[in-house]
């Protein structure tokens, strides 16, 4: 088989939900010497566009985008230990949290999933994650990206929390800050000096893949 | 147009007809109002009053004191079933949160202002496993205890409408509450025979639940709630293919049960958006559509007027994701007004917020909605 034939087919695998055959391909492609990295992003991330696609156009549905999730995470756990000898390449780190007060993280968990799928290096820091909390691992991790997700108007003014936060220990502008969460519009990430919000988790993808191309 | 007592009110609207006012809610489950916001009214309206609340009650809702219900026009009271006292006592976790276990097994922790779950009792279990889980007993009497002195006082002795509250959320609610909500999602895809045999099972339970429940205040109620929240912002939480496959075959036979017991209208509270999924509920025999949340996609109630008005009411309306917590009091008259107008055009309407009052929504917002809605009568839409 030859290599774009079979990262044709994981791509395949990916948009059927089929998790077996995706890692068996995976596998397969492993052993054909294919790399990790090429394995995720023009075999399962490819995949997972077409899904996105659908999801955007209304034929699939949220349910749909946890199973493609699925999918690729179980497609990830026989990839990921091969990725750790490539010297760890990715398209990026992203920091995620649900904020403060706040334990709803269903939605966090598929933006998650989903960036990890295409690439990127997810550092999931949870639910009721505080601004101190957020900051540190800012710090720490050195990510591209932080996504700050919130469901509730009573919760989201933490966000604008975190944001003074960043500015006082001066890393804000090492960052990107993308929001999301029912609660949330592009009107509060301007007046918070977020830079962007999503209006779920296949556009919070999107953005983020944009940001760290550019 | 003859002035109507609030049971007659509610009764004509729910059948299609104009009435004197739409009517109004504010009570029960998914129409009440955080112990907050509520704190902050009675102070604005300078009334000694405790707020009350239920400890354990996940949503911290206030319990509502007749001079307000009053002075709002309410036209519902609302029934429920009551807490079983031995489940659920507060204990605080290793950060020294408040959190309790409730009879279904599902571990709920305080945040400021609600309790959320963040434990799943059913999250590793097998077919085999649902067999030795210990769910709720429909038939445990503390759950009926003065019910019925409390519905027939409420029938006999006022003129109001009575809506009997749902007792828990629904069949799919129930599901990814017990198994995670990734997990049931794959349940649905991945098993199906497990999804298949806990649903029967969770309905199971809600027939006999409804059964007992009907028993009792079945003659009484004009409105009886089913709560499961099928919606996100964007649209339903799982695909239509889905919902007809597990959910509306399960919803029809709850229904159909109710409609055996009571010639209550059946009310469902969704959030979200379900616009896609509406004339399958209409199929099934749902009566009254909640909480028509207008920031979700294609929920205004212009376009669910217009589309399926002739069906459906409305119940709700009034956005509680923007315009109550930060519009201006003008905002939010011009709000009521407009969703008055239209939805409440030939009957069909209940004025209400779009889901419980939150704790930020500033009393004037409260005051203001209030009195919009009560002070509307059909003369001045035309």
């Amino acid at each position: 088989m030859e290599k774009q034939e079979i990262l044709k087919e994981i791509s395949e695998a990916v948009i059927n939900f089929d998790a077996s055959k995706a890692r068996k391909l995976c596998r397969k492609a492993l052993d054909m010497g294919i790399l990790p990295y090429e394995i995720i992003i023009n075999g399962m991330a490819k995949g997972m566009e077409q899904v996105s696609k659908k999801y955007e156009k209304g034929d699939y549905y949220l349910s749909e985008l946890i199973i493609a999730g699925d999918t690729m995470k179980q497609a990830l756990e026989v990839v990921e230990p091969y990725l750790k000898h490539e010297g760890e390449k990715r398209r990026g780190t992203v920091v995620i949290g649900t904020v403060q007060g706040d334990l709803h993280d269903i939605g966090k968990h598929i933006f998650g999933n989903l960036l990890r799928g295409e690439g990127f290096n997810v550092v999931d820091l949870g639910f009721d994650v505080s601004s101190k909390s957020f900051a540190d691992e800012v710090e720490r991790s050195k990510p591209e990206i932080l996504g700050m997700s919130s469901l509730i108007t009573t919760t989201m003014t933490s966000m604008a929390e975190t944001m003074a936060e960043l500015e006082k220990r001066e890393i804000r502008k090492n960052v990107k800050v993308i929001i999301g969460g029912a609660a949330v519009d592009r009107a509060y990430a301007s007046k918070i000096g977020a830079d962007a919000a999503a209006k779920d988790a296949v556009e919070g993808v999107s953005i983020c893949k944009d940001w760290v191309a550019k | 147009m003859l002035t109507l007592n609030p049971r007659e009110r509610v009764t004509e609207a729910l059948n299609h007809r104009e009435t004197d006012r739409p009517p109004i809610d504010l009570g029960g489950t998914v129409s009440g109002i955080h112990n907050k916001a509520y704190s902050n009214l009675i102070k604005v309206l300078k009334l000694d009053l405790d707020v009350r609340v239920d400890p354990r009650d996940a949503q911290q809702l206030a319990k509502l004191d007749e001079v307000i219900l009053k002075k709002f026009g309410v036209d519902f009271r609302h029934v429920g079933l009551r807490r079983v006292p031995s489940f659920g006592e507060l204990k605080p976790d290793v950060t020294g949160r408040p959190y309790f276990i409730d009879e279904w097994g599902i571990t709920w922790v305080r945040n400021p202002n609600y309790y959320d779950m963040i434990d799943h009792p059913l999250k590793n279990a097998t077919i085999d496993d649902l067999e030795k889980h210990t769910f709720p007993d429909p038939r445990d009497p503390n759950r009926y205890t003065d019910l019925r002195e409390e519905i027939k006082h409420l029938d006999s002795n006022t003129d109001y409408a009575i809506q009997a509250d749902a007792f828990f959320g629904g069949i799919y609610e129930c599901a990814w509450w017990l198994r995670g909500f990734e997990e049931f999602t794959l349940d649905m895809y991945r098993r199906p025979e497990f999804a298949e045999i806990f649903l029967d099972k969770i309905l199971t339970l809600y027939l006999e639940f409804y059964g007992k429940y009907l028993d009792i205040v079945g003659p009484y109620i004009q409105v009886i709630d089913y709560n499961d929240d099928i919606g996100m912002q964007t649209g339903p939480l799982l695909s239509p293919a889905m919902f007809k496959k597990y959910l509306k075959p399960r919803y029809g036979k709850i229904f159909q049960l109710i409609r055996s017991k009571t010639k209550a209208k059946i009310f469902m509270h969704s959030c979200g958006s379900v616009y896609q999924l509406i004339p399958d509920l209409i199929e099934i025999g749902l009566d009254i559509l909640n909480p028509i949340q207008p920031l979700a996609t294609n929920m205004d109630i212009e376009g669910l007027k217009r589309n399926f008005g002739e069906k459906l009411c409305f119940h709700g309306g009034i956005d509680i994701q923007r315009l109550l917590p930060n519009g201006s009091v003008e905002e939010v008259t011009a709000e009521v007004k407009r969703v008055t107008h239209i939805g409440g055009f030939g009957g069909g309407l209940i004025i209400a917020g779009a889901h419980n009052i939150q704790a930020d929504v500033p009393p004037e917002n409260i005051l203001a909605m209030f009195e919009a809605a009560g002070s509307i009568l059909h003369k001045e839409c035309d």
